[in-house]
C-alpha cells in the first residue's frame, strides 16, 4: 500500500530539484531553429521595388487556401522590375498552416518565411489574423 | 476513299483530307501552332511535323492530304527529336515570362514544352527586346512572346477583309502588329486576342488582374445583340474578370462587344440598393421599404382611375417579361407595355434562315437599313465570309456602312433618309418600271439601281431588313421578296427583341412606344415603370421623353446605374446584370438559348422578375409560386412555341424630318452600341465624345477640315462636337453618332434616326 505511493513521491521530489522545461512566456521566449517556419515576409529588392509579381502560383498551391491575391500593372516600372505587382496581397493566418510550400513555389524568392510566430494580439476575434500586404511587406532597412 | 493507318490506327477518310484532320479523327494529338480549325491551313510553323513511312522528310500534318496507304507516326522518334528542336528553338528568343505573363495557365507554347518538349537550352541568344505596345484599351501586343504563327494576321485578312495589322521584316526579325495605328479597336479585335497561342496578344482590360486557373468559367449568351454569341464568363468572387468563347456558338467569332463589353457589371459606380424620393433627394431604402412604397403608390394611382404603362429594355430575359407583363396585366389591370425603346414601330417577324451557316450559304446578299457590323456584328462576318469565300454577291442599300462595304458588289449609298427611296426604286426596276423621280433625292444613281435589280433576277437573294426599317420599308421589303421568291430576315433592337414580344410585352392595342409617352404627356398615364434603359440616350426623342417623365406623377426606374432617366424617379430599383440572373432569350433566328447566373446579384441587386414578384406579393395578389427561374422557364417554354399575330403597324421617313441644310443619319459608334456601354470604361475612351462624320469631298466643300470642332444646330438645340471625315459617308449627308447618357443629343431627334441639321464652325 504505501510502497507505491512512495514511489510515486519519489517522482515528483526528483523532479522538484532538477531545473524546469518550461519558459514563461512571453517574459522569456524560446530559441527557435534557423529554418523554423514562422509568419511571411514580402521581399524587396535592392532597389526597394516589391519582388512579388502576383503569378498566383503561391495562391495556388497553398493547401489550406490562405492566400488571395489580386495583380496590377506598374507600367512605369517604379514599384516591381518586371511591371507587375500584387495590388493585394492577403494571408489569413487563421487558415495558415506553415508548411512552407508558398516559399517553395515561388518563381522570385518574393515570400519568405521568418522565425516569428508571434500572431496573436489580446482581445477576442479573429479578424486580426487577416493580414494584408502592407502588413507582410518588407519595410525597407527593417528586418 | 483513301485508307491510312495513323500509329497503327486505321481509318478511311474522305480525299483530301489532311493528317491532321484524319489524326484529329481517330484522337490522336498534334501539336499545332499555326494551325486553326476556323482559318485556312498555312504551315507556317512546322510544329505538326510527322513522318509518312517511305517518304523522307517529315510532313506537316495540317498542309498534307492524306494518301492512299500512308502508315503514319505521329510518335516516332524521329518526330519527337523533331519537336523538341523547334520548341528549342521557338525559345532561344522567347523571353519566359509566364509568372508575369497573362496566357500562363492556357498558354500553347507552355503546354506543347511541358508535353513534348525537354528541359534544357542548349542555344543561348540575347531575347529579343521589342518594346511592349499599348494598343488602345483592349489589347496589347508583346511581340517578344510572338511565335510568328500569323494566326492574327490571317484572321485580319480571312474574316474582317484586312485591317492594319500585318507582318513586316523577314526571318527571325519578323515583326507582327499595326503598322501605323497606335490604337487598334477593329469590332472584332477579340478574336485575335483569343486566337494568339501564346500571350502576345493579351487584353488589357484583364491585363494582370488574376491567374486564369482562378477565374470560375459559366456559360452564358451575349446580351448586347440578337446574334446571341455563347459566351464563358469568368468570374472571381463576385466580379466578372474576363469573358472567352469555348464553344464556339453560334460563329467561331464574337466582337467586342461580347468579349470585351462586361465592365459594367463591376463598375465602381453601380447603384446596388434602392433609394426613394424625398423632396430633391434620393435617399437609400431597404428593398422592403421600397418595394412597398412602389406598390403603394401605384395602387393609389389605379384606384384613382389612372393609367400604370411599363417600359423595359429588349435585351432582358423571357422569365423578366413573362413575370412583370402577368404583373401589370394581372395585378395592375393594365394594357400598356413595350419593350422597342431604340425606337421603331416593328414587331419581330419570321424568316426562313435558321442559322448563320445558312446565311453564309446563300448566293447573294441584299443588305437593307442597317450597318450590320454596329447592330449584328457576327452576322456581318457571316455575310462577308459569304461573300468572300463563296463568292456570293453582296447589294447594300445603307447609308454610310462601315464593314460590309469593302465586300459589296453594288452599294448604295443614299442620302440619310433615302435608304426607303431606293428600296421603292429597287421594286420597281425589278418591274421594269420608271424609277428614276424616285432617286432623285437620295444622290445614289440610276446604273447602280439597274445593276442591283440585274443582279438580284440573277441569283437567289437572302434579304435582310436592318433595325433602322419602319414598317413602309419592311414592307417594301417584303413586297420585294415576294416578286423574287424569298422572305426577309428581319433585324431588332437588344438582345431579346423576339423574347418579349413572344412574352406579349407590348400593348394589344397596337400603341407605339412614342403613343405610350404621348399619354404621360396627356395625362392619361400617370405611373410608369422603366426597366434597364435610359430613354434619354436610346429612345430617338428627347423632348418627348422630357415631357412625358416630368408629367407622371409616379415614375420607378429599375436600372443599374443613375442615368437622366433615374434623375426624373421617384423610387429607384437595382437591377441585376446580365451575369446575375439565368434566363430564356430568342436570338435573331429565334432560337432559344439559355443564359446562367455567374454570381449571385450585387448587394440588394434584383432581377426584374423578382421585382414583378415582389410588387404582387405585397399587393396582395399572388402571380403564382416560383422559388426561382426554373419554375418560370416552363411557362415560358410554352409560350414561345405559339405563333402570335403581328399587329399591323404603319409609319415611314417623313419628309419634314429632313428639312434643314444637311440630311444626318443619328447612329451609334459601334463602341456605344449595346448594353449599357456607357459604363464600359474602354468603350467609353474609344468612343469618349460624340462626333460627326462627313464625306471629305463634301466637307473640304463647305470649308472645314477634319478634326474641327463644329456647331450642329437642330431646332434651335445647338451641340458642340468634333467633326471626322470618313469616306464612307454619303457625299451631302453626314453622320452624327448617339449613344451617349451624358450628352442629350436624342434631344435633336423626333422619332426617327434621320433629322436635318445645320452645321457651322465654332467660334474659339
Ligand atoms: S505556409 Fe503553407 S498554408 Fe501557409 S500560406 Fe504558405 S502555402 Fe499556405
Ligand atoms: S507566352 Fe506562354 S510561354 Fe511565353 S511567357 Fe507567356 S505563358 Fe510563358
Ligand atoms: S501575335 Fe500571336 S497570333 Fe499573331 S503571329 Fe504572333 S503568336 Fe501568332
Ligand atoms: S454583340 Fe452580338 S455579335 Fe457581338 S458578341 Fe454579342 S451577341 Fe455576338
Ligand atoms: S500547324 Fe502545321 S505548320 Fe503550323
Amino acid at each position: 500500500m504505501v510502497g507505491p505511493l512512495l514511489k510515486g513521491l519519489r517522482v515528483t521530489f526528483g523532479h522538484l530539484f532538477k531545473p524546469a522545461v518550461t519558459v514563461k512566456y512571453p517574459y522569456e521566449k524560446r530559441p527557435v531553429a534557423e529554418r523554423y517556419r514562422g509568419r511571411h515576409i514580402l521581399k524587396l529588392d535592392e532597389d526597394g521595388r516589391e519582388k512579388c509579381c502576383a503569378c498566383g502560383l503561391c495562391e495556388a498551391v497553398c493547401p489550406a487556401g490562405a492566400i488571395t491575391l489580386y495583380g496590377a500593372e506598374d507600367p512605369e516600372f517604379k514599384r516591381s522590375d518586371v511591371g507587375k505587382i500584387a495590388e493585394t496581397y492577403e494571408i489569413d493566418y487563421a487558415r495558415c498552416i506553415f508548411c512552407g510550400y508558398c516559399v517553395d513555389a515561388c518563381p522570385r524568392g518574393a515570400i519568405i518565411m521568418t522565425t516569428d510566430y508571434e500572431l496573436t494580439v489580446p482581445g477576442p476575434g479573429r479578424r486580426h489574423l487577416y493580414k494584408d500586404k502592407d502588413w507582410l511587406l518588407e519595410k525597407r532597412g527593417g528586418e | 476513299m483513301p485508307k491510312v493507318v495513323i500509329d497503327g490506327i486505321e481509318i478511311e477518310v474522305p480525299p483530301g483530307t489532311t493528317i491532321l484532320n484524319a489524326a484529329q479523327r481517330v484522337g490522336v494529338e498534334i501539336p499545332v501552332f499555326c494551325y486553326h480549325p476556323y482559318l485556312k491551313p498555312a504551315g507556317i510553323c512546322r510544329m505538326c511535323l510527322v513522318e509518312v513511312k517511305g517518304v523522307p522528310r517529315l510532313l506537316p500534318a495540317c498542309v498534307t492530304e492524306v494518301q492512299d496507304g500512308w502508315e503514319i507516326y505521329t510518335n516516332s522518334d524521329r518526330v519527337r527529336d523533331a519537336r523538341e528542336w523547334l520548341l528549342e528553338f521557338v525559345l532561344v528568343n522567347h523571353p519566359l515570362e509566364c509568372p508575369i505573363c497573362d496566357e500562363a495557365g492556357e498558354c500553347e507554347l507552355q503546354n506543347f514544352v511541358f508535353k513534348f518538349g525537354e528541359p534544357r537550352k542548349r542555344l543561348y541568344d540575347e531575347p529579343f527586346k521589342y518594346p511592349t505596345r499599348y494598343l488602345g484599351p483592349l489589347i496589347v501586343h508583346q511581340m517578344n512572346r510572338c511565335v510568328l504563327c500569323r494566326r492574327c494576321v490571317r484572321f485580319s485578312d480571312e474574316a474582317m477583309g484586312g485591317t492594319d495589322w500585318g507582318v513586316y521584316e523577314r526571318g527571325y526579325r519578323t515583326i507582327v502588329g499595326p503598322y501605323e495605328s497606335d490604337i487598334f479597336a477593329q469590332k472584332y479585335t477579340f478574336n485575335m486576342e483569343a486566337l494568339c497561342p501564346v500571350g502576345a496578344i493579351t487584353s488589357n482590360i484583364y491585363r494582370y488582374k488574376t491567374r486564369i486557373w482562378k477565374l470560375d468559367f459559366t456559360n452564358s449568351v451575349c446580351a448586347h445583340c440578337e446574334v446571341g454569341c455563347w459566351l464563358d464568363l469568368g468570374e472571381r468572387n463576385g466580379q466578372l474578370l474576363k469573358v472567352l468563347h469555348r464553344r464556339g456558338y453560334p460563329s467561331p467569332w464574337i466582337c467586342d462587344k461580347g468579349g470585351y463589353g462586361f465592365e459594367y457589371v463591376n463598375h465602381s459606380e453601380r447603384i446596388t440598393v434602392p433609394l426613394k424620393r424625398e423632396g430633391n433627394r434620393l435617399r437609400g431604402v431597404t428593398t422592403e421599404e421600397a418595394l412597398e412604397y412602389v406598390t403603394g403608390r401605384l395602387k393609389e394611382l389605379v384606384e384613382g382611375g389612372a393609367k400604370v404603362a411599363a417600359l423595359a429594355s429588349p435585351s432582358l430575359t423571357c422569365e423578366d417579361y413573362l413575370l412583370m407583363g402577368k404583373f401589370m396585366r394581372e395585378v395592375v389591370g393594365s394594357e400598356y407595355l413595350d419593350y422597342r425603346l431604340y425606337g421603331g414601330n416593328t414587331y419581330p417577324e419570321r424568316s426562313d434562315v435558321d442559322s448563320l451557316e445558312d446565311v453564309e450559304k446563300a448566293e447573294a446578299y441584299l443588305v437593307v437599313g442597317e450597318d450590320l457590323s454596329i447592330h449584328h456584328p457576327v452576322l456581318a462576318l457571316s455575310v462577308a465570309k459569304g461573300c468572300k469565300e463563296g463568292g456570293s454577291s453582296l447589294y447594300l442599300v445603307v447609308t454610310g456602312d462601315s464593314f460590309l462595304f469593302k465586300f459589296a458588289t453594288e452599294h448604295a449609298n443614299p442620302l440619310p433618309g433615302g435608304e426607303e427611296k431606293v428600296l421603292d426604286a429597287l421594286s420597281l426596276a425589278l418591274e421594269g418600271k420608271d424609277y428614276a423621280s424616285l432617286l432623285e433625292e437620295t444622290g445614289v444613281t440610276g446604273d447602280t439601281v439597274e445593276a442591283m435589280a440585274r443582279g438580284l433576277q440573277e441569283k437567289k437573294p437572302l434579304i435582310i431588313g436592318g433595325n433602322r426599317l419602319t414598317p413602309h420599308g419592311r414592307t417594301l421589303l417584303k413586297g420585294l421578296g415576294e416578286k423574287l421568291g424569298v422572305t426577309p430576315l428581319f433585324l431588332d433592337w437588344g438582345s431579346n427583341s423576339k423574347g418579349a414580344f413572344q412574352m406579349g410585352f407590348w400593348s394589344p392595342g397596337g400603341e407605339s412606344v412614342e403613343d405610350l409617352l404621348n399619354k404621360c404627356v396627356s395625362g392619361e398615364i400617370k405611373g410608369l415603370f422603366v426597366s434597364s434603359v435610359d430613354l434619354f440616350r436610346d429612345y430617338p426623342n428627347g423632348a418627348l421623353v422630357k415631357e412625358a417623365l416630368s408629367n407622371l406623377d409616379f415614375l420607378v426606374v429599375h436600372d443599374m446605374f443613375f442615368t437622366e432617366t433615374v434623375a426624373y424617379s421617384d423610387c429607384y430599383l437595382p437591377a441585376a446584370s446580365f451575369a446575375e440572373d439565368g434566363g430564356t432569350v430568342v436570338n435573331m433566328f429565334w432560337e432559344t438559348q439559355k443564359r446562367n447566373r455567374a454570381f449571385k446579384p450585387k448587394d440588394e441587386s434584383m432581377p426584374l422578375w423578382q421585382v414583378a414578384l415582389g410588387l404582387s406579393r405585397r399587393w396582395g395578389c399572388s402571380l403564382g409560386d416560383y422559388g426561382g427561374i426554373e419554375d418560370i422557364t416552363p411557362q415560358v417554354k410554352e409560350r414561345l412555341s405559339q405563333r402570335l399575330e403581328v399587329p399591323t403597324t404603319t409609319g415611314g421617313v417623313r419628309a419634314s424630318h429632313l428639312k434643314g441644310d444637311i440630311p444626318a443619319l443619328f447612329e451609334y459608334p459601334f463602341y456605344r452600341a449595346g448594353m449599357k456601354t456607357d459604363f464600359c470604361n474602354a468603350f467609353v475612351q474609344l468612343a469618349p465624345e460624340p462626333y460627326v462624320t462627313l464625306n471629305p469631298e463634301f466637307g473640304d466643300e463647305l470649308g472645314f477640315k477634319n478634326g474641327d470642332i463644329v456647331i450642329v444646330e437642330v431646332d434651335g438645340n445647338q451641340f458642340r462636337m468634333k467633326l471626322f471625315f470618313r469616306d464612307e459617308v454619303p457625299r451631302g449627308g453626314a453622320i452624327v453618332s448617339r449613344g451617349f447618357s451624358d450628352f442629350p443629343i436624342t434631344r435633336a431627334l423626333k422619332g426617327l434616326w434621320y433629322r436635318g441639321i445645320e452645321l457651322r464652325a465654332a467660334k474659339e
